[in-house]
């Protein structure tokens, strides 16, 4: 997959994100409706001029220069189901890998498609939580497996 | 109000790089002496830097012997040990020899069950805590052998510790959790028991620190906030006297109190470093922002920690795989 965008857009990232495949089933998270384009909420702070020294004085202007900001909602195919961790990991490696450009990512639960929803939200951005769960080599190698893009 | 205006400007005096861009260097420590620093990565290792002849800052030692990310580091009171908590669920204990800037393994804490997130010695360097995923504070004490005796485990917190961190001349532990609350621990007739804790934050606690006397606390977490505490003498409690709000955009990871200065440093995944100070010297209990630094890193900034010998002297590492020292300048001008 190449990419040589200026700006990224939601498009890009669902390109990115649409044929990871389910940790469970042999399906997509595209096929399984798990991320949908109209989910996913990108700012690209790269149209902003770099210009540090202006922000040295304190005030609360927010200049976000050189990375895109990435907002995503997942639906897991069942309230319960205990994977949705793992798809967000997928999720957030393969843009991490596959994104030609710096960038933040949050993820999130779709609001009412999950039964412990918090839980998993608090889980799924905790920097610490997500660098434990890649140094597990189980969890390393089934990330791997679904981020894997072999169809192409 | 007073005439005078001070501006600031936070000048970078010293950077480092890690061989492999983009390594998440995770925490750093000065060597009392302030001469000297620690940090640990993704990488696995604990690097040791100082500056040569020429004043420049480099590489002196990699400490090599963790299975996983080094997630904190920590030097004894006396600088002649420095402690590593690593996610491979050990701790390591580093000896600097006498004349040298060398280190060799001398021991490794084992017990936590999950990742250790965090280490702190005490302000005597007899006692050292550790904390983990697994819930729980051991607390070890030092021997004469180099060898490290558990006195105590304890639980009480609902998820991950986050933070440990000890009193600056008592016998108090101060601990920070991704159950949003902060607990202090205390030895009760030999036993280690919560004597408080501290509800006030709306999501994860990342990173704790005490003013010099340690009358005050300062935390800061995954809500973006940055709440400032105090002991109630009164009531023995502390208190919440002050918050910060939504001044990043991102969590704050860091916090740290200069005993020299009083002012307080934050760093955050919004890549920017905030400096903060007491509003002025009639109001103890109230604090503002001298200066915020954007686009401190180029990725997430994971520590800021002062100088403990040289005044606003900080130092600060992050997600670039970066280690960056800055001078806080002070100009006054009359406005």
């Amino acid at each position: 997959m190449i990419m040589n965008y200026n700006v990224i857009d939601k498009i890009d990232v669902f390109d990115i994100i649409r044929h990871i495949k389910d940790p469970e089933f042999p399906k997509t998270l595209e096929e399984l409706k798990v991320v949908n384009e109209d989910w996913i909420t990108v700012i690209d702070f790269d149209k902003n001029n770099n210009n540090d020294e202006l922000n040295d004085n304190g005030n609360k202007e927010n200049v976000n220069n050189g990375y895109c900001f990435i907002k995503i909602l997942f639906q897991p195919t069942v309230p319960h189901c205990h994977l949705a961790p793992t798809i967000a990991l997928c999720i957030r490696e393969k843009i991490k890998e596959y994104l030609p450009k710096r960038s933040k990512i949050e993820i999130y639960i779709k609001p009412g498609t999950h039964q412990t929803e918090d839980e998993i939200n608090k889980q799924i951005n905790d920097k610490e939580r997500i660098i434990a769960a890649l140094e597990n080599p189980e969890i390393f190698q089934l990330v791997k497996k679904c981020i894997k893009e072999d169809d192409y | 109000m007073s005439d005078t205006m001070k501006e600031y400007s936070l000048k970078l005096i010293g950077s480092m790089q890690k061989e492999t861009p983009y390594d998440k260097v995770w925490n750093l420590a000065w060597h009392p002496n302030g001469e000297i620093l620690a940090t640990c990565a993704n990488d696995k290792y604990i690097q040791i830097w100082s500056k040569d002849a020429n004043d420049k800052w480099g590489l002196v030692q990699s400490l090599e012997g963790h299975e996983k990310t080094v997630r904190r580091v920590a030097w004894s009171p006396c600088g002649r040990f420095l402690a590593g908590a690593s996610f491979d669920a050990s701790t390591s204990i580093w000896e600097k020899s006498k004349d040298e800037l060398e280190f060799t393994h001398v021991s490794s804490l084992e017990g936590h069950t999950f990742e250790v997130k965090s280490v702190a010695w005490d302000s005597t360097g007899t006692l050292l805590a550790t904390c983990s995923r697994d819930k729980s504070i051991w607390i070890w004490q030092m021997e004469d052998d180099n060898d490290f005796e558990c006195l105590s485990i304890n639980s009480g917190h609902g998820q991950d510790i986050k933070c440990v961190l000890w009193h600056p001349n008592q016998e108090l532990l101060a601990s920070s959790s991704y159950d949003d609350t902060i607990k202090f621990w205390k030895d009760i007739e030999g036993d280690w028991e919560c004597i408080n804790t501290l509800a006030g934050h709306e999501s994860s606690i990342w990173d704790l620190a005490f003013n010099k006397d340690g009358d005050k606390l300062v935390s800061c977490g995954e809500d973006k906030m940055v709440l400032f505490w105090k002991f109630d003498k009164e009531n023995e409690k502390w208190i919440n006297i002050f918050k910060f709000k939504d001044e990043n955009s991102r969590p704050i990871y860091s916090i740290d109190w200069s005993h020299l200065t009083n002012r307080i440093a934050t760093g955050s995944a919004d890549d920017s470093i905030i400096i903060y100070e007491q509003e002025s010297n009639d109001t103890p209990d109230k604090y503002k922002i001298v200066l915020k630094k954007q686009n401190a890193h180029d990725s997430d900034v994971n520590c800021t920690k002062w100088n403990p010998k040289f005044k606003n002297i900080l130092a600060s590492c992050g997600d670039d795989g970066s280690i960056k020292i800055w001078e806080l300048q002070e100009d006054s001008t009359c406005s």
